[in-house]
Formats: structure tokens, C-alpha cells, sequence
């Protein structure tokens, strides 16, 4: 509750401050690796950062007040903004980033309402939104309606796209009902497609309604106007998170009880788009580049020292740019400052930062490559980022989809994957979120003298998985017109049918933890982050087993988790445990013998019969086909589970016989060492049998 | 009104369903001797109403297809109503089918094939309850402009349909709410090319609200929405409170639709319904067979246009002749997903094979001003359209407007006031004196006698109306009696002298009368009534919201111990 947040908001005078929020911090994490080491507002798009255009568009919006709320990062964030033109006497408005310890845009909205800083009602943005929409009527259009009711606590404001839009989010398509008489929207409904293939209307929809409209063809970037009161509801209900599916989702239901109203204003000229996804990064950044944010185009030359210049075919070059005679740079391309390239190179549709060095005969297509970075000769690059001062070796080639982070090095005649990540830090695992580590090295994707490993998303955390999905899915349309439509839901069979899925790892997963909706798939995958993170840290720590059982049982009753969860934690933990000695410069049997021997009360307390057993190794088999040393670290944890008694030959036997064990070639290769101890432990037990039977004979 | 001009023909052939008109049960408990299409609407037949609204857009090819047992009836009329008769253009066919019921289902008639013969081209099927003050050939136009331009997006150029709906709110004195509505979906057309549509749009799901119920209570309470039908229209309106006015433009490839799918009953739910759904729902149409229809119908085309037939025109594709518009399909198809802003890539590229044609639909805004359209399947609609006909000045722009408000035909009394502006009179009407009649429609050859109250009443053809006798709201069906004080002679003339005095005085008088006086004397008073026709209602029944129908218990029901605290009131 803030009661000077609502003593303030009370009457609304003709002239009054206008107020706006921008959360700075996206609580989510689709753009990693790049989010590890800097905000998402800071990234930048056609080399300008994200957080220049919402400043931009808010102080031509003619915005008085800015707060920045900053969760994660703010350090930097306050930095940049400090250094930049809107902390100068000559700033439309003045700016404040508000700290908070923040985890979720609720958790920011209710530090919010407990500063009382809002005096009246506020436009709340995302610090990473394009936009050049007009803003005025909405505004008058939402204070007329505050002035006949107070109960209009929110406008949303949403641009009119087609029934196709590339920088709609494919994956959680929106669906607003609304009112058309009074913009009201009395319906909200995130929908995500194959999972649910129905949308239920309620019934009072229908008939307190005489014309409704479903509308599925916006475009939410998040733009919001608030009133205090609106502010005072996410401080009543502490579990909101989302704007969306906790905040517009919950007031509706309310309605009947509060009268509480939100309201839409639907805007249909301008841009506005939010780079939440990197399938939106990239398709933001053509239309930015294609002009069609005007004025928010590189040549506007926004920052002081810009020095864009417009050529045919919206090429955009900065002074000093040093092209090699023999090169080429076709349309739709940005060149920064002091940026060269070598003869022969050709550049199509890509972003290329300042002071980057492209070196001879290189082929750059549908690529970012962000400042300082230097690519070596005869290497391609195709749809992929290319993060601050990473080198590229010579004679490499980067695949679509590649991410590559700040300060990777990638050796010379390296091929990167598809839809690979490289990055040189990773997050400290069972500590705060925010803090980061540099990670070990790994020559077999950076290649020899390089620096970078890959970074694996977890596999459990299907919402950031599908996230990254979405952005590669993206890159992969740009060359390849006809792989989408396997994608798209427009054909019936892929709506029933929700059986594509696109790498082996995720194919293996959903086999195991298979029948899940997509709702309890996330709590799953909650839970299960949350329990291996802590079985993790114990065992790094080296705590008691007991204690470690004892924060895991309180962590399954509180979310009510099933065995098998226990069991996929416990086996992830371990891997991880085995993974990080191994790190440490342990050998595989070593490292294995350190994590699993004292712990053997841990894994005992939740696999004990064969079928268990089974599962267990095969959780443990599919964590490892990442991991370094995989096959070799199975060898011996097999062993010496069996060799301790806590798996059985039956155990073995029927993991070994399980199908989904050699579903795909990597877990096949991961296994194949593991034979021997599986063919011994087998025929030991049924030798036992054999002694068993005769002495049961004698 | 008069046709002055005949528009040219625009080569369809209308049906016009006369069917049973369960509603107006009141009136048309006999087919054989009044159908339904028969009832009057202000003083015309309701079936000249789509008879009238066809011709108007240049339609004479009229089939009007009835039950036998309604037809020689039917027949009678065309031939002899002076209305029906100075309709210009010729005589419309009427078509008994035999294996008609009054039950039928609509898209069961279309089945039959007697029909089936009959439609030799694109088609209009009405309903004999239609009345509408829109012009047709607007609407026609709309649809036969839009056809081309729409049909020639896909490889295989077939018609759409188009369907009219109207609000049932909005309008005072004519909305009810309790008129039957319709749930309809519709997305808008994409943008024109040449001419603004007037409010058309494409229907994507369509059901009467009675099934839409069902599905509520199917499914707790909520409605659900297919993903496929969102992933193809991101902007879909619903309407709850709009009503099928069943017209329906129709394509001939229709009639062979209907035909191959049996368990279709109705036009407006099931063939609109799944038509609607196959648009979007994928492999729906191919279930439907409709695939097989619109291919099929290619190689009997040829014939067909041999004989001239008027249904397969030369298709010329607008959008790639202008030179001023870029037609979408080809911005479409361009591989180059990031020139544009359209996300070509998502768009499921249309199966040539199952291109539904679309089903279009004239959504009709609500607003006063706009001109009428309505059906007309219960008494107070018939009685709230008549009153509204009324209404109208000879000066209206309407098409519905009489000519005269009071034929020169009728003859009334002395001191007689009816509200001209509200009222109709039809010819031969014979009114006494000192009678007062405001917002009434009158039939023609009806008596109405002395010191009458007609309020708000609607009296069908040759109606009696008895001396004193005060209506509010009735409709009296054909021949219908209603007694007054007392059979013409020295207790009439007395009345008359009552009447004579002061009002209120009157009044009083007449109290002291009926208290001390026998029954016969009292005055017959009906409020909101409805009268079968020959009815008799008998002196000095009082009533109130009652259906007074030959061996019905309710209509004898006058209420004797009623009266005194009805006059009581009154007087108050």
C-alpha cells in the first residue's frame, strides 16, 4: 500500500508533470550470452544503444520526468546515463535511476509505489523500445476517461499491425478482447501456440458486450499509461510479476469485485516495436535501417558524435570509414566509424560497429557485428552477432544463428555452429544471478588459442529455450523463405501435433518428462533450476549430504515436486559437480570419486529400486552429452555407483535397454564406454541368481 | 411507390421461401386459407415486401417456393391484391415442391429437386418476412463488385457468397430485447482496391444465439475460439446482438454444396456455419467436399456458359490491370522477407486446391438513421414494423412509405380524430363517430364503430369493432370481431349521448352504468392483445396481454370480477 502515492494522484490538474518510468532491466534472459555482461538497454541496434531511442521517443512525447528502474546491471546503466545528453542541462527532462533489488517488473512497480515518487498518472516503457508513434491522443483519450471514472486505471497502448508483422512475438501471441464502444479491453489472453489450441471466451464477455473485438494483429511493446492507483494494485498483490499475464490478467478478474478498468488505445501510424527477442533484434534493426522508425535512422545522427551518412540504398556510412578498393558493400548495411575492410570483402545487409577491422576477402551476409571486432581474412559470417571486441580467426566459418559474446577469440579456420553461443563468462552457479565468472576455455569450439566456451542454455529452463528458439528461428527465415512455414501454426497438423522439436537434446527431454502442460512445465523447470542450483552449491561446498537432503525435501514440499524431479536434479547436480572438478583440473575418475563418494546418502535417498535407477542414469546420461569428458565421466560414475550398491545390474540393464538412451547419436556416443561396466554388472547379477538358485538347490 | 425506371437486370434469379411462421402462430394456424406470407404489414401483403425489394434491384426471375397446401392461397393473392398486382415486371412463378413440410428445414428445401431445377444461376434466397428499406442493388453491387477482385487472389476464381445481418438495438420503438439475435464473427476485407465497401465484411463463424448457448453451456460457461481461425484473421469483431436477415446472395456452386451435404438443415446455420469455418479451418472444406464442388462445377462451367448462362462472366483480376495500386498478392510472393513489413514468411501460402471463396457479409451499423431492415416472425414485430410503415410521410424517401395515409376510399364519422401522422387507413374503411385513433394501422373493409379508442393497434382485414370499445396495443387478425357496448339501437345512441358529455363526467356515467346495468353494457377493453382471425371477442371482455384463439380456455377468460377494478383504475 502507499497512501502517498494515492493522496498525490487525487486531482488532475490541467497542468501537470509529466512522468514516466523506464524498467531498464528485462528480468529475462533471451538475450544471453550478451545480457551476462551488460543490460539489454545498453545493447546496441544499428550502433545506437536501445535505451537512446525509448529517451528519444519520451522526450518527444515531451515527457518532464524520467525514473530508470534498474535491477540488474545498474552500475553500468547509471554510467552511460550520467555520461549521456540526458543528464545535461540540456536534457528535456530530468532523469533519475531509481536502484532497487528488484527480480521482476512487479517487484519494480511496487519499490515504486513504496517511493512515492509518482505524482500523477505515468507513461511506463521498457528500455528497449522503438517507437515513433504519437502519443497525444492517447494521453488526452486516457485522462478523459480518468476524469469520468476513476476506476480507468490503465492504458494500454497498442499499434495496429497485419495479421503478420515480422516483430510480433511468434511464440506468446497476445490476444486482446476489447470493447470497441468504450477501448476497454475486458480480456486478456497470452496464447501460445500448439499448446492450447482453443481460446475460451467467458460467457458474461458475450453478453454484457454487443460488438466485441479479438484482436490478435497488435503489437505490444509495453507502452503503458498508469495512474498511481494502478501502481497501489501490483503493491496489493505482491506475486504479480508480469504486466501482462499477472497485472492486465488479474485486475480483469477482479473486475466484478473492484469495477477496475483497463483500458486500450490502438494506435495505427508509426513504429513501435520492443527488441525483447533477438528474432526481434534482428527485424527491428531492418526496419530501423529500411527507414521505417523515422526519424529514428542511423543518418538522424542522434549521438553528438554520430556522423551517419545516407547513400543509395540505405547504405549508411560514418566518416572514416576505410573500404578497400576491391570491396563491396551492398544495400541495407551500417558501417561505423574508423571501421575498415580488406579487399575483396563483400558486406550484405549486415551492422558493422565502429573501429571494427574486417580483413580481406571476407563475406559478411545478414550479420551484427558490434564495435572493436575484428574478423580475419577469407572467413564468412553469416546471419549471426558478433559481440564487442571479439576476433574472428582467419578462414573461419560462423554459421547462422551464432552468438557470439564480448571479448570471445575464435581461432583461425574455427567453423561455429549453427545457433551456437560462445561467451567467456557464465554465470556463478547457487549465488546471486547477477554476479558472473569467466569460464574455462574450451579449444574445441574456439579452437586452439582462442578464448570462449560454449554456453549451453539449461536445458531445463524451457521458457529462455523457446526464447532462443524464437531468435533462431528468425535468423533462419532470412536466407532459408521456406523453413518457416514447418515452423508456423497455420497448418492443422502442426497444431495438433506438437511433436517438433528441433534439436536432439530438447527431444530427449520432453521424452522424459513427457505429458506435461505447458504450465506445469514451467514449474517443473522452476523447481528444478531452483533444486539443482542449491543440491549444486552444497556439493561444491562440500556440506553434509544430510543437510543438502534436508534443503531439498523442504524444497519439494514447498513446490509440491514429484520423484522423478528429485531424482533429475540430483542427477544434474552431480554431472555439474563432476563437470566443474573436472574444470578444476581433476581427472574424470578422480572427479567423480570426490562429488559422488560422500554423497552417497543423497543419491541412495532417491533411487532405490531398478526403475529408479534407470531414470537416474538416464538423467544423468543426457546431462552429460554436453559436458566435457561425458562419456568418460559416465564410465566411472556407473562404476562406481554400481561398485558402492546404489544402483543395481537391473538398474543397469534396464537403463541400457531403454529406448530413450540411444534416441539420438549423441547419447549414443556418450554411452558407448560405459559398456564394459554394464556388461559385467549385468552378468554379475545374474550370476548371482545362478548362486542364489543353488544354493537354493543345496 | 412507383417504378419509374427499371434498373438492368443484373442476371439473378431470386427464391423467395414462403414458409410457416411458427411465431405467428395467431394468425396463421390455417396455411391453407392465410400462410404466413400472406399477413398483412401495413396493409400490403408480406410478401410483397422481398417481391417489392427484388424488383427495386432489377430482379423479376421470382421463384416463391411454399408448401402445397399453402400455394392455391398464395396464387389467389398474386392474382387479385391490387397491391401485389400493380407490382410492375412479371408475375412471379410459385413453386409447391411435394416433399415440402411446413417443417422443413431451409437448406433441406434447397435439397428438393424441384428447386434444384429451378436455380439455373447465382441466386438470391429470401425469406417472405423480409422488409428492408436498404437498397437491394447497393448491396448487390458490393457483392458483385467485390467477387472478382477477391476470386482472382486464388488459382481457382470462384463467387462468394454474401449475407445481410442487421442490429436488433438501437432503435426506439422497433428494438426489442427480446428479438432473437445471431452470433456472428467477422474480420474485415482487406483494403479495397477501387470503391469503399459499405460495411462488408467476411463472415469466419456464424451461429443462432440459442446454439451459441449450448456451446456456453458445454463448455463452463466460456466460448472456445479455435487457434487456427486467430493465426489466419488477427482481427476478428463478434457481434452478439445482430440478427440474420436472411438474404443471401448466393454463387450457383452452392446449390450442388447444399446438395452433396445431407445433414445440413438449415441455410443461415448450417450452410452459412460451415461455410464460414471452412474458410479457416483447415481441411474442413475438403470434408465438406466442397474442393470437389468448386473443381467440379469447372467442367460443367462450359456448358453452362454455352447456354448462355449468365454465371461464369469473363473474371478480369482489377488489382493486376490498375496501375495505381500494387496488387498484394505479388508483394506476397516476393522471397525477399525483409524489404517489406509484412511477414511474407508466416503467411501459409494459400492451397490452390481448397481456396474457399469467401463468405461476405453486409454488417449493418446500428444507428437510428440507418435505414430499416428487419424480419418479421413475431406479432410485435409485425406490429412494430406496421406501426413504423405508419408512420412514414408520403414525402418519405422510403420505399415503404404509402401514398395515402388515409385512403380516400374510407369514410369517417363526425368528430372522428385520427392522427394522420401515425396512422394508416386502408380503403373501404368505414369509422363512426366521435372515434379517436393515434398510431394505428386500419385493414382494409374493416367497421369500426362509434366512439372507438384505438391506440398503437394494428387491424388486419375486415375487422369489427364494436361501439366504446378501447384497444391499446392489439393486433386483430382477418375477419376478427370485437364487440362493443351493445348491438346498434337505443343503448348505442345512449352511449353517444354519454360520450357527448364531459369526459371525465362520461366516464363516471358510464361506471354507475356497468354497476347497475347488466354485463351487456360494459365496455370491451383490450391491452396488448393478439386476435386470431374470425375471432369473436365478445362484449364487455376485458383483457390484457392475451392470445384470444378459438378453443383457447385463455381467450374466453374475461375476468368478470376483473372489470370493476380495471374501470376503477381507469377512472383514477
Amino acid at each position: 500500500m502507499a497512501p502517498k502515492a494515492r493522496k498525490t494522484g487525487e486531482p488532475l490538474e490541467a497542468k501537470e508533470t509529466l512522468q514516466a518510468v523506464i524498467i531498464a532491466d528485462s528480468y529475462e534472459d533471451r538475450f544471453l550470452p550478451f545480457t551476462l555482461e551488460r543490460p539489454r538497454c545498453l545493447l546496441t541496434l544499428a550502433n545506437m544503444p536501445l535505451i537512446e531511442y525509448t529517451c528519444e521517443w519520451l522526450a518527444s512525447v515531451g515527457v518532464e520526468e524520467v525514473f530508470v528502474c534498474s535491477g540488474n546491471h545498474t552500475d553500468q546503466v547509471e554510467t552511460y546515463l550520467n555520461n549521456s545528453r540526458w543528464t545535461k542541462d540540456t536534457s528535456p527532462f530530468s532523469l533519475e535511476v531509481v536502484r532497487s533489488t528488484s527480480t521482476s517488473v512487479g517487484d519494480a512497480m511496487r519499490d515504486l509505489d513504496q517511493k512515492g515518487l509518482m505524482k500523477g498518472d505515468f507513461i511506463c516503457v521498457y528500455g528497449d523500445v522503438i517507437a515513433n508513434i504519437p502519443f497525444d491522443a492517447a494521453l488526452k483519450a486516457h485522462r478523459a476517461r480518468r476524469e469520468k471514472s476513476k476506476n480507468a486505471i490503465m492504458t494500454m497502448v497498442l499499434r495496429e499491425a497485419g495479421d503478420y508483422h515480422r516483430t510480433k512475438d511468434q511464440h506468446h501471441r497476445r490476444c486482446f478482447v476489447i470493447d470497441p464502444e468504450t477501448d476497454r479491453c475486458i480480456h486478456y489472453e497470452q496464447v501460445r501456440p500448439r499448446t492450447s489450441p482453443r481460446l475460451n471466451i467467458p460467457e458474461e464477455v458475450l453478453k454484457d458486450h454487443v460488438e466485441i473485438d479479438m484482436r490478435e494483429d497488435l503489437i505490444d511493446c509495453g507502452i503503458d499509461i498508469y495512474t498511481p492507483d494502478a501502481l497501489a494494485q501490483w503493491s496489493d498483490s505482491f506475486d504479480w510479476k508480469l504486466p501482462r499475464q499477472d497485472f492486465v490478467h488479474g485486475v480483469l478478474q477482479d473486475f466484478e469485485t473492484f469495477g477496475r478498468t483497463i483500458h486500450t488505445y490502438i494506435v495505427n501510424e508509426g513504429y513501435a516495436a520492443r527488441v525483447n527477442t533477438l528474432r526481434a533484434y534482428d527485424a527491428t534493426t531492418k526496419d530501423v535501417v529500411s527507414r521505417w522508425a523515422f526519424p529514428y535512422c542511423p543518418d538522424t545522427n542522434i549521438l553528438a558524435d554520430q556522423s551517419y551518412q545516407l547513400q543509395k540504398g540505405n547504405l549508411y556510412k560514418e566518416d572514416g570509414v576505410v573500404l578497400a578498393r576491391s570491396s563491396t558493400v551492398s544495400h541495407r548495411s551500417v558501417l561505423g566509424k574508423a571501421t575498415s575492410i580488406g579487399e575483396g570483402s563483400v558486406i550484405t545487409n549486415s551492422i558493422i560497429g565502429r573501429r571494427c577491422v574486417i580483413g580481406r576477402r571476407v563475406r559478411v551476409e545478414n550479420a551484427y557485428i558490434w564495435d572493436d571486432a575484428r574478423v580475419g581474412d577469407d572467413t564468412v559470417i553469416e546471419t549471426a552477432v558478433i559481440a564487442n571486441e571479439a576476433s574472428i580467426g582467419k578462414k573461419c566459418h560462423v554459421k547462422r544463428g551464432a552468438l557470439v559474446s564480448y571479448g570471445v577469440r575464435i581461432a583461425d579456420g574455427v567453423t561455429v555452429e549453427e545457433n551456437t553461443r560462445i561467451t567467456r563468462f557464465k554465470r556463478k552457479r547457487g549465488y546471486d544471478n547477477n554476479e558472473v565468472c569467466q569460464g574455462v576455455t574450451d579449444p574445441k569450439v574456439v579452437g586452439e588459442g582462442g578464448e570462449g566456451f560454449r554456453l549451453d542454455l539449461d536445458e531445463d529452463e524451457e521458457y529462455m529455450y523457446e526464447a532462443m528458439l524464437a531468435g533462431a528461428q528468425e535468423l533462419n527465415v532470412t536466407t532459408d523463405g521456406d523453413g518457416i512455414s514447418d515452423f508456423e501454426s497455420g497448418d492443422e497438423e502442426d497444431e495438433y501435433a506438437h511433436s517438433r522439436e528441433p534439436t536432439s537434446r530438447s527431444g530427449s527431454f520432453t521424452s522424459i518428462a513427457s505429458d506435461e502442460s505447458g504450465e506445469t512445465k514451467r514449474d517443473h523447470a522452476k523447481f528444478h533450476r531452483e533444486a539443482s542450483d542449491s543440491i549444486f552449491d552444497g556439493l561444491q561446498r562440500e556440506q553434509d549430504p544430510d543437510h543438502i537432503q534436508l534443503e531439498l525435501q523442504a524444497q519439494r514440499l514447498t513446490e509440491n515436486a514429484e520423484d522423478n524431479q528429485i531424482r533429475r536434479a540430483v542427477a544434474v547436480a552431480f554431472s555439474r559437480r563432476i563437470a566443474n572438478l573436472i574444470e578444476g583440473g581433476r581427472t574424470a575418475k578422480e572427479a567423480v570419486a570426490t562429488a559422488i563418494l560422500p554423497n552417497q546418502r543423497l543419491i541412495k535417498a532417491c533411487v532405490k529400486e531398478a526403475g529408479e535407477q534407470a531414470e537416474f542414469l538416464l538423467f544423468l546420461q543426457t546431462d552429460l552429452v554436453h559436458r566435457a569428458q561425458g562419456s568418460k565421466v559416465l564410465l566411472h560414475v556407473a562404476f562406481v555407483l554400481a561398485g558402492e550398491d546404489m544402483v543395481d545390474g537391473d538398474g543397469l540393464e534396464m537403463w541400457w535397454e531403454d529406448p530413450r538412451s540411444v534416441a539420438t547419436e549423441e547419447l549414443k556416443k556418450v554411452r558407448a564406454e560405459t559398456q564394459p561396466v554394464v556388461d559385467q554388472m549385468a552378468g554379475e547379477s545374474e550370476d548371482d541368481d545362478d548362486e542364489e538358485e543353488e544354493s537354493d538347490d543345496e | 411507390m412507383p417504378h419509374a425506371t427499371h434498373p438492368p437486370s443484373p442476371g439473378l434469379q431470386a427464391l423467395v421461401l414462403c414458409g410457416p411462421g411458427l411465431s405467428l402462430n395467431t394468425f396463421t394456424s390455417t396455411p391453407s386459407t392465410l400462410p404466413k406470407c400472406l399477413l398483412p404489414i401495413a396493409n400490403r401483403p408480406m410478401v410483397w415486401y422481398p417481391l417489392d425489394w427484388c424488383h427495386r434491384m432489377g430482379i423479376y426471375d421470382i421463384t416463391l417456393v411454399t408448401p402445397a397446401d399453402a400455394a392455391p392461397p398464395l396464387e389467389a393473392v398474386l392474382r387479385s391484391h391490387p397491391v401485389l398486382t400493380s407490382l410492375s415486371g412479371p408475375r412471379p412463378e410459385v413453386l409447391a415442391p411435394k416433399g415440402l413440410e411446413m417443417t422443413s428445414g431451409t437448406a433441406e428445401l434447397l435439397r428438393l429437386g424441384e428447386v434444384q431445377r429451378v436455380i439455373k444461376g447465382d441466386f438470391v434466397v429470401l425469406s417472405c418476412d423480409f422488409v428492408s428499406e436498404v437498397d437491394g442493388s447497393r448491396v448487390l453491387q458490393q457483392w458483385m463488385g467485390l467477387n472478382p477482385s477477391l476470386a482472382a487472389s486464388s488459382s481457382s476464381r470462384r463467387k462468394g457468397g454474401l449475407a445481410v445481418y442487421y442490429p436488433t438495438y438501437g432503435r426506439e420503438g422497433i428494438s426489442s430485447k427480446k428479438d432473437e439475435t445471431d452470433f456472428v464473427a467477422t474480420v474485415p476485407l482487406p483494403k479495397p482496391n477501387v470503391m469503399l465497401p459499405m460495411g462488408i465484411e467476411e463472415v469466419v463463424m456464424v451461429m443462432p444465439t440459442d446454439t451459441l448457448n449450448d456451446t456456453l453451456d458445454e463448455n463452463k460457461q466460456a466460448l472456445p475460439i479455435r487457434q487456427t481461425l486467430l493465426a489466419k484473421h488477427g482481427n476478428v469483431k463478434i457481434r452478439t446482438k445482430h440478427r440474420d436477415a436472411h438474404v443471401y446472395f448466393l454463387p450457383l456452386w452452392v446449390k450442388e454444396f447444399v446438395a452433396r451435404n445431407e445433414k445440413f438443415d438449415s441455410i443461415s446455420e448450417d450452410v452459412l456455419g460451415w461455410w464460414a469455418k471452412a474458410g479457416w479451418q483447415a481441411g474442413l472444406a475438403a470434408k465438406l467436399g466442397m474442393d470437389e464442388v468448386l473443381a467440379g462445377k469447372r467442367s460443367t462451367d462450359d456448358e453452362g456458359a454455352n447456354a448462355g448462362s449468365v454465371d461464369e462472366e469473363e473474371e478480369v483480376d482489377a488489382t493486376a490491370l490498375s496501375s495505381t495500386k500494387s496488387a498484394p498478392v505479388a508483394v506476397r510472393q516476393s522471397p525477399q522477407a525483409f524489404a517489406t513489413r509484412v511477414r511474407t514468411s508466416t503467411a501459409p501460402p494459400p492451397r490452390p486446391k481448397l481456396a474457399v471463396p469467401p463468405l461476405l457479409a453486409y454488417m449493418q451499423p446500428a444507428s437510428p438513421t440507418q435505414p430499416l431492415i428487419r424480419r418479421i416472425d413475431t406479432a410485435p414485430q409485425l406490429a412494430s414494423i406496421s406501426l413504423h410503415i405508419a408512420r412514414l410521410p408520403p414525402s418519405d424517401p422510403s420505399p415503404l412509405a404509402h401514398e395515402h395515409k388515409i385512403h380516400p376510399s374510407a369514410s369517417i364519422g363526425q368528430q372522428t380524430r385520427i392522427s394522420q401522422e401515425d396512422c394508416l387507413i386502408a380503403e373501404n374503411v368505414t369509422i363512426g363517430i366521435r372515434c379517436n385513433i393515434k398510431e394505428s394501422v386500419v385493414g382494409p373493409n374493416c367497421e369500426i364503430g362509434s366512439n372507438v379508442r384505438l391506440t398503437k393497434c394494428v387491424l388486419m382485414d375486415g375487422v369489427v369493432v364494436g361501439d366504446g370499445v378501447q384497444m391499446v396495443g392489439c393486433i386483430a387478425g382477418k375477419r376478427a370481431r370485437v364487440e362493443g357496448t351493445s348491438t346498434t339501437g337505443a343503448k348505442g345512441s345512449e352511449v353517444e349521448v354519454d360520450g357527448a358529455a364531459v369526459k371525465g363526467k362520461g366516464k363516471g356515467k358510464q361506471k354507475a352504468t356497468s354497476q347497475s346495468g347488466g354485463e351487456e353494457d360494459d365496455k370491451t377493453k383490450l391491452t396488448e392483445c393478439e386476435i386470431a382471425p374470425f375471432f369473436v371477442v365478445e362484449a364487455g371482455t376485458e383483457a390484457k396481454g392475451e392470445t384470444m384463439k378459438a378453443f383457447d380456455p385463455e381467450g374466453e377468460i374475461g375476468g368478470d370480477g376483473e372489470e370493476d377494478v380495471g374501470d376503477e383504475e381507469d377512472a383514477e
